[in-house]
């Protein structure tokens, strides 16, 4: 009996030296996940810290699934997400004690996107499906020029790319010939330098390239709005817990229902939630 | 949990970093590097070191001074898993122990003698469907308990890894989720008789009805098959019935064989209310059991706390529960090897705490206040443990 009160004992100081539950830093927002969802966060990050001063936010853009490990990890604070937390996710943050709360910040289309020289105006959800699965490899099969189709995606770690897998995939086995890069931005840079290239972006990286109706209807915000838009998402924000009102990171957060935060959103190139 | 080195490169060279990343992206990505058997692969397990008290009433010396053990134990599992194709995983698993089949512990102190380290997972794991919140898997082989379980469990120890196929299903919305969970699982293979097995169906419901708050509510039933009247399964070769009741076995030289007595199967009803409290999760569960082919000493009771979860630095978890298994609720050679010292005929209650000291190190405490041989008036039982496990 004496062994086990000298051991409680070891207990109770080795409990005592450890300390209470780290606490986050109240002026400190680490934000991760989503290259799709980064540029508003970087923009929210920007807008935020110009008005306070004494708070830093960073933003880093792994991907939506890194996004949700960094928060079930607790290495973020936000986890930025172009997809919702698959059933795999909730069940690992439940178990890790994080308590994901969802927080729609805005809708977006996913902009099926060629050179600006592709004279294809319009596919619908079943060509480009074809397309991604290499059952129309060829331009002309399309009634285009004799070119081979360069096939663009997102990394399969991406939201984009589940999206994308879940609304025009529909779990359908990509084409080994498609090529894969890391963002958006990525993808747009190699359709812009690519004559014969598909890709599929949000609505924020359509400068330069060319969009395609899809289904007969382009991706604007209007057709993302009226749900006309065949392949329209929300993106996310997720939190470990409710901020509590009055801290930067429930500020942050929120950013998107004040005026100014629909308006950064719209300018971000994104639909704000009505 | 750590991906194998080669796997590091190619996710880094698909995931963006930081800011500035997204406009300075390059024109024209090259093509991944050519994957290798590496990239498939995670490989994880954890290491606990224990130290546990053991008051046993049950085994009073000729003194009459109650028995008492003291002992360190280790226990140390490692497990890879491969990535064979978008929908299917396959799973290899070792673990510290011998041939029990509800602890992986190997007590230290037998002249330093080399432990044993046995297959504890084998099995793969193919996703049928995975479309939104709605899945369905099928594991086969030697696989981890598919059951909806809770803290503690009336049915199954922990470490127990059932063999073959079981159906894992879930379906719902943001308002509620289904769940459908099947076994075939292989008890005894026997050369001319029928094998011992156990056919199992669970059905569970769980509510969310905020983030916070959800209730779940499930049933399950296990059919034990073949064991009445055929010798008990022991892995000690002690004709050991793990608190069930026995009549006259096979006879073998100048032993006679203990039998199971009846045949068993329990259906189980199980709730557990989830909230989080103040930013701690709390869950409050329970668990109704009863062997619908057993006559008397059929039932089982089991309802607990546990308020926090130790997983991030800094982060504790306590908990209590009561237990009751009378004599043939269930099958006792699978229940829960700690709480009197394993199988049914027992009843008591369990604290414990855990703490989460540093990255993948967690401090553990347990004690157990127990009565043991409840079907013949009870003797205590008590036990203490503390732990310390790393995780990799």
């Amino acid at each position: 009996m004496k062994k086990i009160n000298k051991l409680m004992a070891m207990m109770a100081v080795v409990g005592m030296g450890v300390g209470a539950a780290v606490a986050g830093d109240a002026n400190s927002i680490v934000v991760d996940g989503s290259t799709t969802v980064g540029p508003v966060a970087k923009a929210f990050a920007e807008y935020y810290m110009g008005k306070h001063q004494n708070v830093n936010i960073t933003v880093s853009e792994s991907g939506s699934g890194n996004g949700a490990k960094s928060l079930i990890n607790a290495a973020c604070d936000v986890a930025t997400m172009s997809r919702p937390m698959k059933n795999s996710e909730k069940k690992a943050a439940q178990e890790a004690g994080v308590l994901a709360i969802e927080n729609v910040v805005a809708l977006d289309g996913l902009a099926v996107i060629v050179h600006p020289s592709n004279s294809r105006g319009n596919l619908t959800i079943e060509q480009i499906r074809d397309i991604y699965t290499g059952k129309i490899t060829n331009w002309k099969e399309l009634g285009g020029p004799d070119q081979k189709i360069v096939v663009i995606s997102r990394d399969t770690n991406s939201g984009t790319y589940e999206s994308f897998n879940t609304l025009v995939l529909k779990d359908a086995k990509l084409t080994g010939g498609a090529e894969y890069v890391g963002s958006g931005g990525a993808i747009r840079q190699r359709v812009l330098s690519t004559e014969a290239a598909i890709g599929y972006v949000g609505l924020a990286f359509t400068e330069g390239v060319k969009t395609l109706q899809v289904n007969g209807v382009a991706p604007t915000p209007e057709t993302v709005i009226a749900k006309t838009y065949p392949i329209a998402r929300p993106l996310f924000m997720y939190t470990n817990g409710r901020p509590k009102e009055g801290t930067a990171l429930y500020d942050f957060v929120n950013l998107s229902k004040t005026a100014e935060g629909k308006r950064i959103i719209e300018d971000v190139g994104y639909v704000p939630v009505k | 949990m750590k991906k194998v080195v080669a796997g590091l490169v190619l996710m880094a060279g698909v995931s963006g970093t930081c800011l500035a990343a997204e406009s300075n992206a390059p024109a024209a990505t090259p093509a991944p590097a050519p994957k290798t058997w590496a990239d498939s692969i995670t490989l994880k397990g954890d290491l606990r070191y224990r130290y546990e008290t053991i008051n046993d009433d049950s085994k009073k010396n000729a003194s009459k001074e109650t028995y008492t053990r003291q002992r360190d134990r280790v226990r140390a599992r490692l497990a890879a898993e491969a990535k064979v194709n978008d929908q299917t995983k396959a799973v290899v698993g070792l673990s510290t122990g011998g041939s029990d089949p509800i602890s992986g512990n190997q007590t230290l102190g037998d002249g330093a003698a080399k432990k044993e380290m046995r297959l504890d997972l084998a099995y793969i794991d193919f996703k049928a469907l995975e479309e939104g919140t709605s899945e369905l898997s099928v594991q086969a082989g030697k696989i981890k308990n598919p059951f909806m379980t809770m803290n503690d469990d009336l049915m199954f120890d922990g470490d127990l890894s059932p063999e073959g196929i079981a159906v894992k299903a879930q379906t719902g919305n943001d308002m509620v989720t289904v769940y459908g969970n099947a076994g075939y699982i292989w008890i005894q293979e026997r050369d001319s008789k029928d094998a011992a097995m156990l056919l199992a169906g669970q059905g569970a419901m769980k509510f969310q009805f905020i983030p916070e708050v959800s209730l779940t509510l499930g049933a399950s039933y296990y059919g034990f098959q073949n064991l009445e009247g055929y010798d008990v399964i022991d892995w000690e070769g002690k004709n050991n019935a793990y608190g069930n009741s026995t009549k006259k076995g096979t006879v073998s030289g100048s032993t006679t064989n203990k039998a199971w007595a009846t045949e068993f199967t329990p259906v189980v009803y199980f709730a557990s209310l989830d909230m989080w409290v103040a930013g701690v999760p709390v869950s409050i569960f329970g668990q109704e059991l009863s062997n619908t082919d057993a006559d008397t000493l059929d039932q089982g009771h089991m309802y607990g706390v546990s308020v926090g979860k130790a997983k991030r630095v800094g982060t504790f978890e306590a908990g209590y529960s009561y237990t009751e298994l009378e004599k043939d609720a269930t099958v006792g050679m699978w229940t829960d090897s700690d709480r009197w010292g394993g199988g049914t005929d027992g009843k008591g209650h369990k604290v414990y705490a855990k703490y989460q000291v540093m990255k993948n190190l967690q401090f553990g405490a347990a004690y157990f206040k127990d009565d043991k041989t409840i079907s013949k008036g009870g003797t205590d039982y008590d036990r203490m443990q503390l732990d310390l496990v790393a995780a990799f």
